[in-house]
């Protein structure tokens, strides 16, 4: 093509074929940062609540907990406990393992506990009519990293204790 | 999930707001453009990692962000139409020695800006000037007239190379 003074563009760059060619480390590379961005579209990385509940001869507890908290974040703990028997129970009292609670920070409780002890946080839910529940609530900001392991305890006057484990699992 | 929505929003806000100022800021700044430049990641980090400071969201924002330069830039190299519209196309401030003042305007480049592109390649007449063309990186190039009896002797080897690559 001759240099003209009359051409309204510059010469145009040669036709070319478009294709992609990606190779076997960048590949790689991007796959792993795209299993990281669909994990966390799948909720995989996210902050997850799980859910826990046991029961016998008519009481009953249920327990909301954090299942997957990512550093400094946080989710409630919730804790409901009902008497589902036919009489009333009295002197109910949940202890929370407080190695667990250990792993969180500025943990606060609704209703306040009565007493914390070396093993565990005491709060007394007092006398429980029957078809009753109380609730026990806190928000748990994690403070260090990996699975926590975490429980409670629930007794009441002339009965065995009922106990009810989970654990959670702060990602860094 | 969050994070990835968030990520993606503002690399897409952050994005428009980029090409739809110009090729002229991704060329040089002015301060006006630098504090534009320097402020919009004050305003949008917040929007960016919520109140979530944890090592996971960050990974998780930084693997949204490579992710979608990685697709952007896959799109714009398959489909021309994708890199017109992405990258935006070249603008011609020069044709034949005569200034296009339409198109200098509306990329906001001056004369002055034009010549002193052209000194910068030992030009200092606009006759001297064939193309002188704002690319979409923003800086503008600026092809001489061809010497007299030059032009055929490079059009030959253009064509030889072509054979022979092809």
């Amino acid at each position: 093509m001759a240099h003209s003074r009359t051409a309204t563009e510059p010469p145009q760059p040669p036709p070319f074929q478009r294709r992609i060619v990606i190779s076997g480390v960048q590949a790689v590379g991007v796959g792993a940062l795209l299993a990281v961005v669909l994990a966390a579209l799948a909720g995989v990385l996210g902050l997850r609540p799980g859910h826990a509940a046991a029961s016998d001869g008519g009481l009953e507890v249920q327990a909301e907990f954090p299942r997957i908290l990512r550093f400094r974040t946080s989710l409630p703990l919730a804790i409901r406990v009902r008497n589902a028997g036919p009489v009333a129970l009295s002197r109910v009292e949940l202890r929370l393992d407080r190695a667990y609670l250990h792993g969180f920070q500025d943990v606060r409780f609704t209703p306040e506990p009565a007493a914390i002890t070396e093993r565990d946080v005491r709060i007394v839910l007092g006398d429980l009519p029957a078809g009753e529940t109380r609730e026990v609530v806190a928000s748990l900001a994690a403070r260090v990293r990996g699975e926590l392991p975490g429980g409670l305890q629930l007794l009441a006057h002339a009965r065995g204790p009922l106990e009810l484990r989970w654990s959670t699992i702060v990602l860094p | 999930m969050e994070t990835v929505l968030r990520v993606a929003a503002i690399y897409l806000l952050v994005f428009a707001g980029l090409r739809v100022m110009g090729k002229r800021e991704f060329g040089q700044l002015s301060p006006l453009e630098l504090v534009t430049l320097l402020m919009i990641p004050e305003i949008v980090s917040q929007a960016l990692t919520g109140d979530d400071y944890s090592i996971t969201n960050a990974a998780i924002g930084v693997a949204t962000l490579l992710v979608l330069v990685f697709a952007t830039s896959l799109l714009m190299h398959r489909f021309k139409a994708a890199e017109r519209i992405i990258a935006g196309e070249p603008a011609i401030l020069v044709r034949h020695g005569r200034l296009l003042e339409d198109t200098m305007n509306a990329a906001r480049v001056t004369a002055d800006e034009v010549f002193e592109e052209m000194h910068k390649v030992g030009l200092t007449r606009l006759e001297e000037v064939d193309w002188a063309i704002l690319e979409p990186d923003g800086r503008i190039a600026v092809v001489a007239v061809p010497p007299p009896g030059d032009e055929p002797r490079r059009t030959m080897r253009a064509e030889d190379e072509r054979v022979v690559g092809g």
